[in-house]
Formats: structure tokens, C-alpha cells, sequence
């Protein structure tokens, strides 16, 4: 297209990038505080007690609770309070259904200690700012699914361009140059890319086979034909889920749950114990199948089927599968991160954070190598330079500001209003959207300075707000060696002092600029002088 | 050509290979991938999942072709000429019951 292969690429890498940049850091920053989801759901529910009970509790708790519930059920599953993702008792239960469709279903969280439910303020949580980061929000669910993949398709194909126009990757790699206007953008963009680039290919391919079947529907269609009925035999095979045992609609009580635990946990050692999964529940097929901790990406937990009346165990189910199947599971296996212990989590989530980074860097990298052109025009900079700039500002800082709204909203909506959980959202999109307008309203530059101002307040005085609202504070949770909030609380801090050295940064460089601006037009061109150009040609003094 | 016709054709080149990348490397994709799962000496079930496992690699390739080529006309011939040659080799592989 271009007077060659490298020039032709980093055309597609520069404008593909830009089209989605905006949609791409919602994705990338939603998705990288999902590798906190679980973290992030009980700072949201501080009500919620801290589960200590012994899995002989547990278990007596939820049986207790679901024969009270759910009995007849076709199906119960216990998750014992034994990892991250379920730090309380929870269970769930589903009712046969009539003529082939789906029963009814519920799902509890359960005080071990008392037997009775818990329960807490309404709040989206983790869960719904994890969601955002595939169906996005206020979308039909195919609609966002839609968006997002070609926003991740465009993000592959930035990923491949941008090692490809890398004449010299492991040499610039080891480049940095401070304090020099585009090239520095640029030498921190490739930073961000390389330093994490297996990971911000993985991240994007995974994400992709995540929703490969809708958006490759045809693949599946013309082996298979269309319909939902093709589509199940495919899931089928492919899954080879085995026939579950019909009910022999004849009442059996079911055996010893402990017991078939205390057969797991010799085998896997204490509290490896993930989940039970009961087939017909009081009937004299019951089926009971216990699911190992993952420790590894592969999805599948290795799993011991019990006779649920005798408490015999029938069989020891591998994990691994076929090898397209196991490809496919180590892929999204890798993007949830389920399998990750504390370290690796943070190493997942500042892997993330490296591609959120990497997002913003390449979008101000474009308007920070335009910007010298555009304020030589005699109109000043074009309405499109404006608008990127703009959007720029209201997303990179904007977004993380509109996420601490949301924080503060769960703190501060009154616990009884009507659809609580909707309006916590509603406020995050309302910031956003001020955030977005803003930039429109100043000097690009003092914006800037203003936004990051307001980013550090809106984290920094998070963890107060947490103290004022609630008995779970810093000091508090500090004191009973409570890590999760603790966590929680000092990670809000530190990201409120990250945004205010940002902002003083940039504040002391715009109150030297009056100096620098003397200087720039001697010496045209000279990115160090970039941001005095800046000031003047768009500061109302100068018009 | 004066500049500004220059300019225009210039844009309407662009869209247009934007159009042949998104839509013909889509199609292409997924009839390479379908080809695959006929050809692939796996059963069904797994054919398929590495078709569509391996769609999204060829996706990237076909757009990069599209924009790496001089001419418009290459691009655009250089994504059909193989969609359709790939899709009648599938197409006789359904009719003929090689494939299912």
C-alpha cells in the first residue's frame, strides 16, 4: 500500500489501533480488575463475616440448608469456603423441570457457623465490573459480545503489526529516553508491548476463543447444520459430557457426604476439596462428584464419582482430553487465571495493567506526534485532533475515575433505595460521562492536571469513606490481619498517590513552560518544547 | 491529477481495502477453517474446535495481506481468488459425503 511492508503495517498499526483504542482501555481495565473480582466483591459486601468454620461444618450446614430448600432437587453443588473464589459457604441448587425444561434455580451464600443465609447490601460488585469487560453494559448481550470482538480481532492485529514494524526489538527494548517529548511516549509504548507482549497475546487470542462459537458460527454450522439442537450435538461431543444417570424416582437417603470427602482429601491432601456436585439428591440414583482445586490452567478439575447411596466411589475422572480441547482449555484457562496464588495473581494483574498502559501510551503517542503540526495551523488544531485528544483525556483518566465513583457509590447509596445495584452503575457511567465532556470545556493540558487531581482525591479518600461507612477500615482490618481488606484499602491508597505524583509532575512542568516558551521558537521542532507550544497556541491569552 | 483528486482516490482505496480486509478476510477465514475441519484427520468434534482455533490466526493474516499489497486490485483478487477456490473444494467435499 505504502512504499513498503513496515510502512504499510505501521499504517494499519497506528489507524486500526486508534478506531478502537478507547473501547480496548474499558476492556483491558475492567478485565484487569477482574483478577481481583472475588477481592473486590467482599470490599463491596463488608457486612459479609469472614468464614473460619471447619469443612465437617460446612458441609453439615449445606446439607442442612439445601434438604430445607431444595428438596427432590435434581441437582445440589456445595462450594465449601476452602479457596479465593468462595471465600463464604455457598450453594445452589436446581429443580427438575416438566417436559424437558429447565427447572428452577437459587443459589445462597450460607453462614457455616449458624446454618442461616447471608446477606448484604445490593451491589454489583466485582462480578458486574468484571462482566463489563466482555458485555460491556446497558447492550444486548450479542451486541456487546459483537463489539468486543472486533475490538479484540483489531487489537490481535495491532499486536502482530507491532512486532512487525520492530526493526529492532531487543535493542529498543533496552531504550529509554526521559524527558524527551514523542520519543519518550514511544520508548515507553514499546516498553509496555514487549516487556508483557506473551502476555498480551495470549490475553487477546483467549479472549477471542472465549466467544469463538459466536463469532465463528459458521465453522460449527457447516459440520454440524444449524440450530440449537446442532449446536448441543457439537457441545456433546466435543465435551463428551457423559449421560447423567436418570432418576429412579424411588427415595434413598444419601450417604455420608464427609466420608466420600474424607476420601477425596486423602488422596489430594486437606482442603483441596473445590466443590460437590450432587445428581439426584434423596433418590436411589444419586450421583455425587468431587472437584479438586485447579492448580493448573487446564479448566477441568480432576473429579471422584461417588455412589450417592452406598458412598462407593465408582470411578477417578482425569482432566486432560483431546489435544484440540486441551488447547482450547489451557487458553482460557490462562486468561481466567483461576489456577494463580497470591504472586501470581499480582503478576497477572500488573501484566494487565502493562497492556491497559500500553493501550494508553500508543493513543497519546498519536496525538503527541501530530500535535506540533496541528498547532501550526492557523485555526489552531483541528475539530477530529480535538476530539481524539479529548476522548483521550476522559478515558485514561476518566475511567479510572468513574470506577472509583462506583467504589464511593456502594459506600454511600442508601442501603434501601430501590434497584441499589443498577444505580451504583449508573454512577459510574454518569462520571464517565462528565469525564468525557470536560476536557471539551479547557486547555487540553490543564485538564490534564485537573483529571489527575481528581483521580487522586476520588482513591485517595476511598479508604476514609470506607473508615466513616463502615467497621472494616485499615486500622481495623490491620489490626485482626484481615489481608483482603487490608489489601483492598492500602491498593486504593497507592493508587490515589500514583495519580497525585502524576498531577504534580505534570503541574510543576506547566508552571516552568512561561521559561520554555520563550525558547521554543528558536529552536522549532524540538519535542522538549512541545508542551509550551501547546500552552500557547491554545491558552486563551494567545488568541 | 490534481492533489485533491489525488486525495480522493487515495481515501477510496483506503475504504476500500478496509471493506476487503474486515469482509473477505472474515470469509476467508472461516472457509479455510471449514476446509480444515473436513480435511483433518481428527474426529468431527475436534476438527471443527482446530478450525476454529486456527480462524483467527489466518483472519490476521488476510488483513495483513490486503494492506501489505501495492495495488488494490491484487488485494481484493489476492482474498477472493482463494475463498472461492477453497470453498468449491469444500463444497464438493459436502456433496460428494468425504466430508459430513
Amino acid at each position: 500500500m505504502k512504499n513498503g511492508f513496515r510502512q504499510s503495517m505501521s499504517w494499519v498499526h497506528t489507524w486500526g489501533g486508534l478506531s478502537v483504542g478507547w473501547i480496548l482501555f474499558f476492556v483491558f481495565l475492567t478485565g484487569t480488575l477482574g483478577y481481583f473480582d472475588t477481592e473486590i466483591d467482599r470490599w463491596m459486601k463488608p457486612e459479609l463475616p469472614k468464614d473460619t468454620s471447619t469443612m465437617a461444618q460446612s458441609l453439615a450446614v449445606a446439607e442442612a440448608r439445601l434438604q430445607q430448600k431444595a428438596e427432590g432437587a435434581e441437582r445440589w453443588f456445595i462450594n465449601p469456603p476452602t479457596n479465593r473464589d468462595n471465600p463464604n459457604l455457598r450453594i445452589f441448587w436446581q429443580m427438575s423441570g416438566k417436559d424437558g425444561e429447565r427447572g428452577v434455580r437459587g443459589n445462597e451464600l450460607v453462614d457455616s457457623t449458624t446454618g442461616d443465609a447471608l446477606s448484604s447490601r445490593a451491589t454489583g460488585g466485582g462480578q458486574t465490573l468484571y462482566q463489563m469487560h466482555y458485555a460491556l453494559h446497558y447492550l444486548p448481550t450479542d451486541v456487546a459480545y459483537w463489539i468486543v470482538g472486533i475490538c479484540s480481532m483489531f487489537m490481535l492485529l495491532a499486536i502482530v503489526t507491532g512486532v512487525v514494524i520492530h526493526k529492532k526489538i531487543f535493542k529498543d527494548f533496552f531504550t529509554f529516553r526521559p524527558q524527551k517529548g514523542q520519543r519518550s511516549w514511544l520508548d515507553m509504548h514499546n516498553l509496555l508491548s514487549v516487556t508483557a507482549l506473551p502476555f498480551h497475546f495470549m490475553i487477546t487470542y483467549s479472549g477471542l476463543i472465549f466467544l469463538a462459537f459466536t463469532y465463528m458460527p459458521l465453522i460449527v454450522a457447516s459440520s454440524y447444520g444449524t440450530g440449537d439442537d446442532a449446536e448441543r450435538k457439537f457441545f456433546d461431543e466435543l465435551f463428551a459430557e457423559g449421560n447423567k444417570i436418570e432418576r429412579a424416582n424411588s427415595p434413598a437417603n444419601l450417604a455420608s457426604l464427609g466420608a466420600m470427602v474424607a476420601i477425596a482429601e486423602a488422596r489430594w491432601g486437606e482442603n483441596q476439596v473445590r466443590y460437590l456436585d450432587i445428581d439426584n439428591p434423596g433418590d436411589a440414583n444419586a450421583r455425587v462428584s468431587i472437584g479438586r482445586q485447579l492448580d493448573s490452567p487446564l479448566r477441568a478439575s480432576p473429579e471422584l464419582i461417588f455412589d450417592g447411596v452406598s458412598g462407593e466411589l465408582l470411578n477417578d475422572k482425569a482432566a486432560a482430553t483431546s489435544a484440540p480441547r486441551t488447547v482450547r482449555d489451557t487458553f482460557l484457562g490462562l486468561h481466567e487465571g483461576l489456577f494463580a496464588n497470591t504472586v501470581l495473581r499480582w503478576l497477572y494483574f500488573l501484566s494487565s495493567l502493562l497492556g491497559t498502559a500500553m493501550i494508553a501510551t500508543g493513543m497519546i503517542l498519536w496525538t503527541v506526534k501530530r500535535r506540533p503540526a496541528q498547532l501550526k495551523k492557523a485555526n489552531g488544531p483541528d475539530f477530529g485532533h480535538r476530539v481524539v485528544e479529548s476522548l483521550n483525556l476522559g478515558t485514561i483518566v476518566g475511567l479510572p475515575i468513574a470506577i472509583a465513583a462506583y467504589f464511593w457509590a456502594n459506600r454511600l447509596l442508601p442501603l434501601d433505595i430501590a434497584a441499589r445495584s443498577n444505580w451504583e452503575v449508573h454512577v459510574m457511567f454518569l462520571v464517565w460521562f462528565a469525564a468525557l465532556i470536560y476536557p471539551l470545556t479547557r486547555n487540553i493540558m490543564r485538564g490534564w492536571v485537573d483529571l489527575l487531581w481528581v483521580a487522586a482525591a476520588a482513591y485517595g479518600f476511598l479508604p476514609i469513606v470506607n473508615a466513616l461507612t463502615t467497621d472494616r477500615h485499615l486500622a481495623n482490618s490491620l489490626a485482626q490481619g484481615d489481608w483482603l481488606f487490608a489489601g483492598v484499602d492500602l491498593t486504593l491508597l497507592i493508587t490515589g498517590t500514583l495519580f497525585a505524583a502524576a498531577a504534580l509532575k505534570l503541574q510543576r512542568r506547566l508552571q516552568q513552560t512561561p521559561a520554555a516558551a520563550a525558547n521554543s521558537n528558536k529552536n522549532n521542532g524540538d519535542n522538549n518544547n512541545m508542551l509550551a507550544q501547546k500552552i500557547s497556541a491554545q491558552s486563551p491569552e494567545a488568541t | 491529477m490534481t492533489k485533491t483528486a489525488l486525495d480522493i482516490r487515495y481515501r477510496w482505496e483506503i475504504t476500500l481495502r478496509v471493506i476487503v480486509a474486515i469482509l473477505g478476510g472474515y470469509a476467508l477465514a472461516n472457509i479455510a477453517a471449514i476446509l480444515l475441519s473436513y480435511l483433518l484427520p481428527m474426529s468431527k468434534s475436534d476438527a471443527v474446535m482446530t478450525g476454529i482455533l486456527l480462524s483467527f490466526a489466518i483472519y490476521t493474516g488476510a488483513i495483513m495481506w490486503v494492506f501489505a499489497v501495492r495495488s488494490v486490485h491484487k488485494a481484493w483478487l489476492g482474498l477472493i481468488a482463494p475463498t472461492l477456490v477453497l470453498g468449491a473444494v469444500a463444497l464438493v467435499l459436502k456433496f460428494s459425503g468425504v466430508a459430513p
